[in-house]
């Protein structure tokens, strides 16, 4: 396999990635030293600016905005309801007061701004991988957070141990939030979180664990996490494990036959626990190799990487280069996920659909409204908030906790089709494409056959569209 | 001969890309099928509240409905479900209760999985059971959704229709399709085809993409004897493990949502109303009591609601099990006394013409599955 074909298969394609590596080995290493340090595009000379701080909030940060919001809209209805206001006025005072507080927009233009600009680029596809892992949908405030929880939690989880990892994701207060824990407490369990934590996020039901172990593993978990109302009582409370002693259930519990210990380092007991068990060792290596190497991964790419998981204690970068090695050296094909395709078209085709930071018209930023010469604004185009959704596929989405699909038939319908020659028509019409189809076909390395067959497509827009809606593309 | 009789005996309609065979289909009088996937598990003892059961305030406190619609002096109706309770009146509803699918792990993703493949090992096959009845009536269908459900996979593709709302983008042309059908082989290809027969019908017309609207587009289309014979619609956030309301509230605004994705197909579909059968599917029940949050955690059994002019009767059918503790599935759940596969293929018998006898072999796999037709068609 060459650079130009595993970047394919990874969904990859900045410029970058094909002039930094002559073979597959140097290309995993070099790409998972990288810091990822988000929207800095070195190859294109500082055309992009980093993200700036003053548009990203740490978690502290995000907690008082949350509350100092819900404490003006109680305000902002109370006067309103005094003054008897219209309807509409209702709303547009609401959406004036939602505009000063919500950082969901701002989060959501950099995640895809990075998909776009940022370097690191295999580090951005494992931090999509486990965000998916551990989803988290729109459930009451969770929006407000998903954006921290990408870039703290999981993002800089890629550097630690699966252990910590999913430790972190379950006390992050967007996961506590979303599966209710915030509810679950001494005065009545709520085992939302528990099941999953066991399901979905470790051992998987193929360890036929029992109601028990489940209602044990929630009673472990009562007491972290609150809701607004409790956060707004608490002051100076480490947001980044939210427990309180008053809320929790005393005494130790058994969970799989192994005994958790009182207090709040039970959590972390369960979680080191459940990090090194075999199944679900075995449980997310398969879902590793699945979305990277593909459907039909053999037991021996399995056998490798549990070995590696075993022999590292869940050492995740070198998790990591064990499932890359095998897509690398793997012919099995893998289905790109629609946003993950959307990045790698305009990245791979050098399209400006998306702009830096300070044109995107976000707070505080210069407004540049630049129109193209069929009078269409740009900054209306390249809404991406609308963009991740039309694919099917916005991180910041109301949906199950089992995330999107893995499997390649999920995604695969008329409709999923048409959004996907949409998207690349828009990259063409409007991001200005720095490569023409034959440049973006000769870095790709796509086959002899599909290239005869795109080149007998005389017009440009059309060969555009068809070479990223090619199988090549679609499932590398 | 009776309506059924009709429909067995006639030729079976070609299915080709989405579209039945013009000239067939103008001969052929199947019924139509609209199920509706209420996601994450409906609690049915809020939605139809076994109000003669006196355990029923024991158990739920704080979710207890106060003003439900009269049904008769053991349930009662969530007052959301204003439109079905008119159905009910008009003879054109019936409700299961105490039923589902006989699976009891309480997860989401098996329990839906299951629901859809009709297939009690979860994950364990490719197509739906609704997709392996419409291959064998050969008759087409169409998901209201980005994705295809399992439930309506089969041997041929299904058409979806969830409409793009892409600022900027242009309808996708013919030509670009030709390309793409000639770099394109198996299911990528099918897939393609059927989009281009979708832009030849110039099915761009409707835009609303809510629960309702797509109920109002699918009605709208299976009124057409051309157009799909089944529809998918998904409504998600039944999974109310907090704040779950009473009258009103979350699960309220749920009910709500059903009560008028189900007026919009009977709106919609005009006079093939008479010929229709709703389903609604739910991968499983909710605990009978309520937990510390308000809400309810996943349990076993639930309620189906059965909605279309293919109903001779309103009824409520149900061997309740009873809400005591010793009652209850793991002293936990509500038991599901009915298998709701015995529902689907009375369902089918009704609309597609099958006989049971092929539905529980050919579609269930399950020689035993009992018959119910006569229980809610008769």
């Amino acid at each position: 396999m060459k650079v130009g074909h595993l970047s394919r298969k990874l969904g990859l394609g900045s410029e970058g990635l094909f002039s930094s590596y002559s073979n597959l080995e140097d290309l995993i290493d070099g790409e998972l030293s990288k810091k990822l340090t988000f929207m800095g595009v070195p190859e294109r000379a500082g055309e992009i600016e980093y993200w700036p701080d003053r548009l990203t909030y740490n978690l502290d940060e995000r907690i008082d905005k949350i509350s100092s919001y819900w404490t003006e809209k109680e305000a902002l209805e109370d006067e309103m309801e005094k003054l008897k206001l219209s309807k509409n006025e209702r709303e547009l005072r609401r959406n004036i007061l939602g505009d000063k507080y919500h950082m969901e927009k701002i989060d959501k233009y950099k995640f895809f701004h990075s998909g776009c600009f940022g370097d690191a680029q295999i580090k951005l596809r494992l931090s999509y991988f486990w965000l998916n892992h551990f989803t988290v949908g729109d459930v009451r405030e969770t929006t407000e957070l998903i954006g921290n929880f990408w870039e703290s939690t999981i993002v800089n989880g890629l550097e630690g141990t699966f252990s910590d990892l999913l430790y972190y994701s379950t006390c992050h207060p967007a996961m506590l939030d979303y599966l209710d824990n915030i509810f679950n407490n001494k005065h009545g369990i709520n085992d939302n979180l528990a099941r999953e934590l066991l399901e979905l996020h470790s051992v998987s039901p193929s360890l036929k664990y029992t109601e028990n172990d489940i209602h044990n593993a929630a009673k472990v978990l009562a007491g972290w996490g609150m809701t607004e109302k409790d956060r707004r009582k608490i002051k100076d409370l480490d947001w980044r494990e939210p427990w309180l002693k008053t809320k929790a259930i005393s005494g130790d519990k058994k969970v799989l036959g192994k005994t958790i210990p009182d207090g709040k380092s039970g959590l972390r007991a369960l979680i080191d626990f459940l990090s090194l068990h075999s199944n679900t060792i075995r449980h997310i290596s398969s879902k590793l190799l699945r979305h990277f190497v593909g459907e039909s991964f053999t037991d021996l790419d399995l056998q490798k990487v549990t070995e590696v998981w075993e022999g590292s204690n869940g050492n995740l970068p070198k998790i990591h280069k064990a499932v890359l090695t095998i897509a690398a050296q793997s012919n099995k094909k893998s289905f790109t996920w629609p946003l993950i395709w959307s990045f790698q078209v305009l990245r791979s085709s050098s399209s400006r659909l998306v702009f830096g930071y300070d044109e995107a018209g976000l707070a505080g930023s210069k407004i540049i409204k630049p129109k193209n010469e069929m009078g269409y604004n740009l900054n209306y185009i390249a809404d991406c908030e609308r963009l991740m959704q039309e694919m099917g596929q916005c991180f910041w989405s109301k949906r199950q906790p089992n995330g999107f699909s893995d499997k390649r038939k999920d995604w695969i319908s008329s409709e999923y089709l048409d959004r996907r020659i949409r998207f690349a028509g828009l990259a063409f019409d409007f991001g200005q494409p720095g490569r023409s189809s034959i440049e973006i076909m000769d870095l790709h390395n796509v086959s002899g056959d599909l290239r005869n067959k795109l080149l007998q497509i005389k017009d440009d827009r059309e060969r555009f569209i068809a070479l990223f809606c090619s199988p090549e593309f679609l499932e590398a | 001969m009776n309506r059924r009789e009709f429909i067995y005996s006639t030729p079976a309609a070609l299915f080709f890309s989405g579209f039945p065979n013009f000239a067939l289909a103008s001969q052929k009088k199947l019924g139509r099928m609209c199920i509706i996937i209420l996601e994450g598990g409906l609690d049915g003892i809020a939605a139809v509240p076994p109000i003669g059961d006196r355990n029923l305030p024991k158990l739920r406190k704080d979710l207890i409905i106060e003003n439900e619609l009269e049904i008769n002096p053991f349930f009662g109706l969530h007052p959301s479900l204003k439109n079905f309770a008119k159905m009910l009146h008009m003879n054109e509803a019936t409700i299961i209760h105490a039923v589902n699918f006989p699976y009891t792990r309480r997860s989401h993703f098996e329990g839906q999985n299951i629901v859809e493949s009709g297939i009690l090992k979860p994950f364990s096959s490719e197509t739906g059971w609704l997709g392996r009845a419409m291959d064998l009536s050969e008759i087409s269908g169409r998901a209201l959704s980005l994705d295809t459900p399992l439930l309506v996979r089969g041997k041929q593709k299904v058409e979806n229709f969830f409409p793009a709302s892409m600022k900027g983008s242009r309808n996708d042309s013919q030509a670009l399709l030709e390309a793409l059908q000639n770099v394109y082989e198996g299911d990528l290809l099918e897939t393609a085809n059927i989009l281009s027969d979708q832009i030849k019908a110039s099915q761009v017309d409707f835009r609303a993409r809510d629960p309702v609207g797509l109920a109002t587009y699918a009605g709208t289309k299976m009124k057409n004897s051309i157009g799909p014979r089944v529809s998918v619609i998904r409504v998600p956030d039944f999974d109310t493990h907090a704040n779950q309301g009473a009258d009103k509230g979350e699960h309220a605004a749920q009910l709500t949502i059903v009560d008028d994705v189900l007026k919009a197909l009977k709106d919609s579909l005009g006079d093939v109303w008479s010929n229709t059968i709703i389903v609604t599917l739910t991968e499983f029940g909710r605990t009978a009591r309520q937990n510390g949050s308000g809400g309810t955690d996943h349990g076993f059994g639930s309620a189906s609601f059965l909605a279309g002019g293919l109903l001779n009767n309103s009824r409520i059918i149900s061997d309740w099990p009873g809400l005591k503790s010793k009652n209850l599935f793991e002293d936990r759940d509500l038991y599901a006394t009915v298998d709701m596969r015995s529902v689907c293929a009375a369902c089918l018998e009704a609309s597609f013409g099958l006989e049971h006898e092929q539905i529980r072999e050919d579609v269930f796999f399950e020689p035993k599955l009992p018959r119910l037709f006569n229980e809610i068609f008769s």
